[in-house]
């Protein structure tokens, strides 16, 4: 068996793995009891133009995937308020739009390369050193920040007019829950890819919310659900020469569907 | 023993309009809630009883005129967790929410543990008072979507009651619940306002049950019709023609 940790690539590959592991599901458990999860498939498209620009202007396509997410969900989210569009028709028109900008400007860089296919589906080889401090210092900034509005957050998403009477500025706690998944789609593109994304938010909170715990449970099963998923999917992507993103979504996938077997015993509670 | 001063007031309307675009859905409406008191808002559908209570609680701010909270204009008010809020959608909740009912009711205590903090011991106690308050203690493990209508319902007052408020505004509570937990629920509310000496602010479609439960009614339709307690709305004109077009049933 080869030693993996001789490789510099898997060391970088499962630190950032880890950790975008770790918050995919903290910001996922919000997005999906919300019934927000499409607007992680949204951003990971619009990071998909970030790309673009990135490559186009050669510039580390990582910042460029961030700043672009970030400043869309920004305007999403202005524009679902404003009413002058359903919140469902933004997503939709953010998802086909970014898609159209980011497939002239790929064309009009260099075509579609290897490189791309890359950024589409994951890699373990794509994260570089100056990714990984990126996405280690991003990605730390927003663990934190769900840490510390972990309370504020968890009331509006159960009951968000109540939160408003309480005194939470709901405004702002739905901003940045919108701007910290922004983060979150964009830090994943190195390692799960744009297309896949959207699944590892989603899948191990739907899972987890099969098993019907309490809340903290709910992410702690989520938690342990996508970790586990990531690292097996990373190790598999090294032994067996598959896209990450690929086998990380479809080890989650098998545990979602394990998990539609789980019956809770009622009697043993 | 609480001496209660009911001359305070706690809730003030003066002048309040209101209107959804060119819809006039309140006028001139001037009320005083005071503490102590158990008001019932009553009036038939579309008449505008979620609206005012919607402005008392500064989640619509009034077209014309000016709404005080503790004698302060509502958009200076900053002391709302001495404001409980039970919202009208308690029955409709997820079901598939995964929270337990320590878990809802301990949110209750969020605005007042702030920012960057996390809830303590002392939380923990005020949460589990508030759910024997309610008699929900032997339920505080249990999801919140398992329980009856009822059980909700009792959850919900209970996570008011976490945040220790002086007043709790009620958006139609008992909607889609039997007639037994119904009167179950009104007994609690009578013990809150006797025993735990809360100011009480009911909106309700339930003309008859209200009428004897509150020890104030205003009956609004667009304009504050009647308010006063509630022995002289009950045998007043309004009570008769209402009934008699049987306005305050179901729907």
């Amino acid at each position: 068996m080869l030693n993996l940790f001789q490789y510099g690539f898997m060391i970088r590959a499962l630190e950032v793995g880890v950790l975008i592991g770790a918050i995919a599901p903290l910001i996922g458990i919000f997005l999906v009891l919300r019934r927000y999860s499409l607007i992680a498939d949204t951003l990971s498209h619009v990071s998909l133009a970030g790309v673009a620009i990135g490559l186009l202007l050669s510039i580390n396509p990582l910042l460029t995937a961030i700043g672009a997410a970030v400043v869309s969900s920004v305007v999403i989210e202005r524009l679902r308020l404003s009413k002058r569009v359903y919140g469902e028709s933004a997503l939709s028109i953010f998802l086909s739009g970014s898609l159209a900008v980011a497939i002239v400007l790929i064309s009009l860089a260099h075509g579609f390369s290897v490189d791309l296919f890359n950024y589409l589906f994951g890699s373990i080889v794509t994260v570089k050193q100056s990714d990984v401090f990126i996405i280690l210092g991003v990605g730390i900034f927003v663990f934190l920040a769900i840490v510390a509005f972990y309370k504020e957050l968890t009331y509006i998403t159960f009951d968000e007019e109540a939160a408003q009477v309480g005194g939470i500025p709901t405004r702002f706690i739905n901003i940045l829950l919108i701007i910290l998944a922004a983060l979150t789609v964009a830090l994943a593109i190195p390692i799960v890819g744009i297309l896949l994304i959207a699944a590892l938010i989603v899948i191990p909170v739907v899972t987890a919310l099969q098993l019907k715990k309490s809340f903290l449970h709910t992410i702690f099963y989520a938690e342990a659900i996508s970790l586990f998923s990531v690292i097996a999917g990373i190790l598999s992507s090294f032994y067996l020469n598959l896209p990450a993103g690929g086998a990380i979504v479809l080890i989650a996938l098998g545990i979602f569907i394990l998990s539609l077997f789980y019956k809770r015993d009622y009697n043993a509670r | 023993m609480h001496t209660i001063d009911h001359t305070k007031s706690i809730i003030e309307l003066k002048d309040v309009s209101f209107s959804y675009g060119e819809e006039l859905v309140i006028k001139d409406v001037n009320l005083q809630v005071h503490k102590g008191d158990y008001l019932g808002i009553i009036g038939p559908n579309g008449g505008g009883k979620s609206t005012l209570l919607k402005l008392m609680l500064g989640l619509l701010l009034p077209t014309k005129g000016e709404v005080l909270l503790y004698s302060a204009p509502i958009n200076k008010f900053r002391d709302w967790y001495k404001v409980g809020y039970v919202s009208q959608h308690v029955t409709h909740i997820d079901p598939h929410f995964p929270m337990t009912v320590e878990e809802v009711v301990t949110m209750g205590r969020y605005p007042q543990i702030g920012l960057f903090r996390f809830p303590m011991q002392k939380d923990k106690d005020i949460v589990k008072e508030a759910l024997g308050h309610v008699e929900m203690l032997q339920f505080k493990d249990r999801l919140v979507g398992d329980l009856s209508g009822g059980q909700q319902q009792r959850v919900f007052i209970a996570r008011a009651l976490a945040g220790q408020p002086e007043v709790i505004i009620l958006d139609e509570p008992t909607v889609g619940v039997d007639v037994k937990t119904q009167k179950q629920f009104y007994t609690l509310l009578q013990k809150l306002n006797t025993e735990l000496h809360l100011t009480l602010v009911l909106v309700s479609h339930e003309l008859d049950i209200v009428g004897h439960e509150a020890t104030e009614i205003a009956y609004i339709n667009r304009e504050l019709i009647y308010h006063g307690v509630p022995k002289k709305f009950l045998h007043s004109e309004y009570f008769e023609k209402l009934t008699g077009k049987g306005i305050h049933t179901d729907a």
